[in-house]
């Protein structure tokens, strides 16, 4: 055993005597496996905070909206729901009112307050203890500065028009006495609502019994047993969700009926039918009534979430796998350098008669000592300090509550493992073949690499014009082959990374300008109803002629529908039924896309020519086009809301970047569907000084308008969902930076060691510390020149590949980088260089001239 | 743990004139390294002077021994070391080109005897002429001093005695101070001067009258 500890003793002294180079192989699989893993982790640990977040404040696993409104009956018989074998129990449920109302501009949801679902999280104040206190959202707080103990007017004009009672409200002034967040509301963006400027700002949360309806909007399920499941991440939750819906069904009609025959008796007696039925009931007779039984999914902030945590999770996948890469190449010339430096020592143990494990053993586990500790801190700081930045990040564009870590046993022994696994391997790799060697072979001095003519010393008009230590330069570079491509590909693979994580926001950002500057030109769609009066139309049209402010107007049919080929699914699309197609023309520009190499190859042919508008095709957008697999000519299935099925031929593809469209002649769909498409959405166009807030105002006051959906918002809202992808791209930017660092830190130390004697060589011979330097930052700098230049390509490739991963199934992102991110990317590897250059100056310096008398080991 | 203080050289007194073929020697661990390395301008000296040609050396600035090393010293290693990747030409040119007055680099290599080889590779030549090439490279400087360490170690009998012959011509045809550190006492006769060195200390110095030619001695 004996033995063995001075093996020991001798392994932990190299470690102490190599600090730079075990600290440098440290901070390296520190780097590796704190960006894999973090980035790996960030998207569950997003999913996660919400799902705890939800469990705590109980957000309902159903709603049920009724067209006819719910009853308490209707609750208890929920509540009391028996369910079925593999069902989940409903544990609880909760009925709920709700309706918009205005808060001085701002148009508000105000909803009954919670009891033991969707229950609010309070961050200042407390729940009102008073019917006349409320909760108002943080949002509506911080806009209107509102603190706690001010009081609000609640405008329910509107709403009190479809009530038989005074108001839809028994009180309309209150004391804000909380201020919070909603588990329903994590999105700050919001709705459309036909009331105010048609945009929902906030909520406010009030005392039920201030609502003067009898009946609830709608009524909220919960069950418990789901709640150890993620929301998110766990496909049980949607499909337990989805088989209590479906059983919920019958119950849904038996309860309508109910409903039905309850509302008719109602009416009679206080035969106030007609004023209860405007009431969203609409016509004289008691229609039918209808549940709508739905899951979370169908929270608009919800999936939205769920969708860009997934943009994330896809960017996770790819990117730490390069940098692995490129972390491993450097550790492999780490530890293989390391080995054949102690080639005769190794020789000396094998002479004394150690065996091979005993000798590998030192230098396997001065690997493995490197990478378990880098690996370990690396993924406990990754896994904290990355999902925690992201996730700070998007809370500036959601309401979240504070992020729940997660521990995932398979991403530490994945990152972890394969760090080692690397490093360890390759220093195992290293002494195999060292090993092999006879020991006296070992223990002779290994012949020095022979200098070498090179090509360009056939040069004369070049070779001549060099000094001395040009030349060395430029023989040393091809002298050492393996170092050439190992410096070439380590800072390559940085500048690469670098290319593609700036290319990767040029692609996001580009489509922005190109969707909504270029090809989306009308600023607002303005919803009718298709039971619109005629003598209403013609007021609205002349509205429109009218207002000052309304540029240019163009009524059209927009609906939603679901795309399908053999190939693939798209669902949904907005499709626009215009009377012609070319009346679209300053609206929606239908073009074919120019702009970025990338354009895939099948329809480059097409985009030479220009757009076919024959009025009897569908035009497409180009993403959809791949999706589906389809060309012009090609025939493709439409299913609409109401699960009817057509078939349309493709007649071109359109240029488009976020979400998914179809335009058509309103005859075309006539021919397919039968009968004609309705005028139910005007687009609007306005002028550059416009007040868009006004518009919306009086127009959505006239009647038959339904909705006011300005294009800025969906811009806003699409600008906020990539902006989070910034704070990614910076901490891939650092952390290829970092990595680009310690890649030329290493390799200069290598080149340093390597030639050690040549250097102290130089220097009894009289060279200045800076001479001696700049004989080693030559190469370097050359080294770095073609590495940068290599991973200038090897960049455009990789993001070229990356961003058709990354892409979500409605975005297209732009193909292209932009040559500034080239000059960024470039400018950077060489500022990285420099450093480095700084840095090594100290260690040439340090040469000891003593190492030049000592024999060639 | 503090490190343990252990004095190299110490009352170690001698003095060279110039144009001398000087010879230390001593067995292994005596000092002559550390000597060396002081002369040389490798290592400073914790007490003591040193002077070169009236100039102190002793105490000075990094950098003012570096300019020491690179205007008044040529240098003759054990294992030549000459750069591996120039040839034995650009070897001895590159050590003239960062000198103020250097000698022709073609000329030495002719006065070394290697006027054929001039173009080949280090590791094309053999040790003798590799150590030519180092002693080519130590004159083109034109240096004050002539320092060689061991320079015969890695040679055999016969290379090692044609090298020796090299320097002490240099000595004789160019007026050159040559000094020669060994642990060969068989050396010796061929010096002006011998300085003994044990333990850190100057043993003796013995001036030889009448120097031996290396060819007249054997060993």
């Amino acid at each position: 055993m004996g033995i063995h500890n001075h093996l020991l003793t001798d392994a932990v002294r190299e470690i102490l005597h190599t600090r730079k180079k075990f600290i440098s192989l440290l901070i390296m699989n520190f780097l590796a496996v704190g960006f894999l893993a973090g980035l790996r982790m960030t998207a569950p640990d997003m999913k996660h905070s919400l799902d705890v977040y939800y469990d705590e404040q109980n957000l309902m696993d159903v709603r049920i909206l009724s067209t006819l409104g719910m009853t308490q009956d209707d609750i208890d018989a929920l509540k009391d729901y028996a369910g079925g074998a593999g069902l989940p129990a409903i544990t609880d449920a909760e009925g709920s009112k709700y309706l918009d109302a205005l808060v001085g501009e701002d148009t508000v949801t105000v909803f009954s307050m919670p009891d033991r679902i969707n229950k609010l999280r309070i961050k200042q104040g407390r729940e009102p203890q008073s019917s006349s206190e409320c909760v108002v959202e943080q949002l509506l707080a911080d806009k209107l500065e509102i603190a706690v103990g001010d009081t609000i007017t609640i405008n329910t004009e509107d709403a009190d028009k479809l009530t038989t009672e005074a108001s839809a409200l028994s009180e309309h002034t209150f004391t804000v006495c909380g201020i919070g967040i909603s588990p329903m509301y994590i999105s700050k963006t919001r709705g459309n609502s036909s009331i105010g400027t048609g945009t929902v700002t906030a909520w406010v949360s009030l005392p039920e019994e201030v609502f003067t309806q009898d009946y609830y909007t709608a009524a909220y399920l919960t069950t418990d047993e789901l709640d150890a499941l993620e929301c998110y991440m766990d496909p049980a939750y949607r499909d337990k969700v989805d088989s209590l819906r479906e059983a919920l069904e019958p119950l849904g009609k038996e309860r309508s009926i109910l409903r039905r025959e309850q509302l008719i008796k109602e009416t009679t007696i206080t035969d106030m039918m007609a004023m209860i039925l405007s009431s969203g009931l609409e016509s004289v007779q008691v229609e039918n009534g209808k549940w709508y039984i739905l899951g979370r999914n169908t929270l608009e902030s919800y999936e939205e979430f769920s969708m860009d945590s997934d943009r994330m999770s896809s960017l996770a996948d790819v990117f730490p796998m390069i940098f692995f890469l490129v972390a491993a190449l450097s550790s492999l010339t780490t530890m293989t350098r390391m080995v054949e430096d102690h080639r005769t020592e190794i020789g000396c143990m094998k002479a004394m008669g150690f065996s091979a494990r005993d000798v590998s053993i030192k230098y396997i586990g001065y690997a493995a000592a490197s990478s378990l500790t880098g690996g370990l801190t690396g993924w406990a700081f990754g896994i904290l300090a990355i999902p925690g930045i992201i996730y700070y990040e998007w809370g500036l564009e959601y309401l979240l509550p504070p992020i729940k870590y997660m521990v995932s046993v398979p991403v530490l022994a994945y990152s972890v493992g394969l760090a080692v696994l690397a490093t360890a391997g390759s220093a195992a790799a290293a002494c195999i073949s060292t090993l092999t060697a006879l020991a006296a072979s070992l223990m002779r001095p290994r012949a020095p690499k022979p200098g070498k003519r090179v090509l360009l010393e056939r040069i004369p008009a070049i070779w001549s014009r060099l000094s001395f230590i040009q030349k060395v330069s430029v023989r040393n570079l091809f002298r050492y082959k393996r170092r050439f491509w190992m410096t070439v590909a380590g800072i390559g693979g940085c500048t690469a990374l670098v290319v593609t994580a700036l290319g990767l926001r040029d692609s996001i950002f580009d489509i922005l300008a190109w969707q909504f500057d270029e090809i989306t030109c009308y600023d607002a769609a303005l919803g009718i109803s298709e039971e619109i009066g005629a003598a209403d139309k013609t007021d609205l049209r002349e509205e429109l002629e009218n207002d000052p402010a309304i540029l240019a107007w163009q009524e059209c049919n927009e609906s939603w529908m679901e795309f399908e080929t053999e190939a693939g699914k798209v669902s949904n699309v907005t499709v626009i039924c215009a009377d012609d197609l070319h009346s679209l023309d300053g609206f929606i520009n239908l073009r074919h896309r120019e702009q970025g190499g990338g354009i895939s190859a099948k329809y480059r042919e097409l985009f030479a020519s220009p757009l076919n508008m024959e009025p009897d095709g569908i035009i497409i957008d180009e993403k959809m086009a791949e999706i589906l697999d389809v060309n012009v000519g090609s025939e493709v299935t439409l299913r609409n809301a109401d699960e009817e099925e057509f078939t349309g031929v493709v007649s071109d593809i359109t240029e488009n970047y976020v979400n998914h469209y179809a335009y058509m002649t309103r005859k075309c769909m006539k021919s397919m569907k039968g009968d004609w498409p309705l005028h139910n959405t005007i687009l609007l166009r306005l002028t550059d000084d416009a007040q868009e807030e006004e518009v919306a105002r009086k127009l959505i006051a006239m009647e038959g308008v339904v909705s006011y959906n300005r294009i800025d918002q969906m811009r806003t809202r699409f600008e906020n969902s990539i902006r989070s992808i910034n704070a990614i791209i910076v901490i891939i930017i650092a952390a290829a930076a970092l990595l680009a660092f310690l890649v030329l830190f290493n390799l200069t130390n290598i080149n340093v060691t390597e030639r050690i004697r040549e250097l102290a060589t130089l220097k009894v011979l009289g060279f200045y510390d800076g001479e001696t330097a700049s004989y080693v930052y030559r190469e370097n700098g050359f080294l770095t020149l073609i590495g940068a230049a290599a991973g200038l390509f090897m960049g455009k490739w990789l993001h070229s590949w990356l961003v058709r991963t990354i892409e979500v199934d409605y975005l297209m992102f732009g193909r292209s980088v932009h040559p500034r991110s080239f000059v960024i990317a470039a400018v950077l590897t060489f500022l990285f260089s420099l450093s480095v250059n700084f840095f090594s100056f100290f260690t040439i310096k340090e040469i000891n001239m003593i190492e030049s008398l000592k024999s060639v080991e | 743990m503090g490190e343990v203080e252990i004095k190299a050289v110490g009352g170690a007194n001698f003095s060279i004139d110039k144009g001398d073929f000087t010879v230390i020697v001593g067995p292994s661990g005596a000092g002559k390294t550390t000597i060396l390395n002081m002369l040389g301008g490798m290592d400073n000296c914790t007490s003591g002077r040193i002077f070169v040609d009236d100039r102190e050396v002793s105490g000075s600035s990094a950098r003012a021994l570096t300019q020491y090393r690179r205007y008044d010293i040529g240098f003759v290693f054990q294992f030549y070391n000459l750069v591996q990747n120039l040839t034995a030409l650009e070897n001895v040119e590159l050590a003239s080109q960062i000198c103020r007055d250097p000698l022709d680099a073609r000329t030495v290599m002719r006065e070394v005897g290697l006027e054929e080889r001039m173009n080949n590779f280090p590791s094309q030549l053999s040790g003798g002429e590799q150590q030519r090439v180092a002693i080519a490279r130590a004159l083109a400087k034109n240096p004050k001093l002539l320092l060689c360490d061991e320079p015969t170690g890695a040679l055999d009998y016969v290379t090692g005695k044609q090298i020796l012959a090299l320097l002490q011509k240099t000595c004789r045809d160019r007026g050159m101070t040559v000094i020669v550190i060994t642990h060969n006492l068989a050396l010796t006769p061929m010096a002006d001067k011998v300085i003994h060195i044990r333990n850190g200390k100057v043993e003796k110095t013995e001036i030889n009258d009448r120097p031996l030619p290396v060819e007249k001695i054997e060993w």
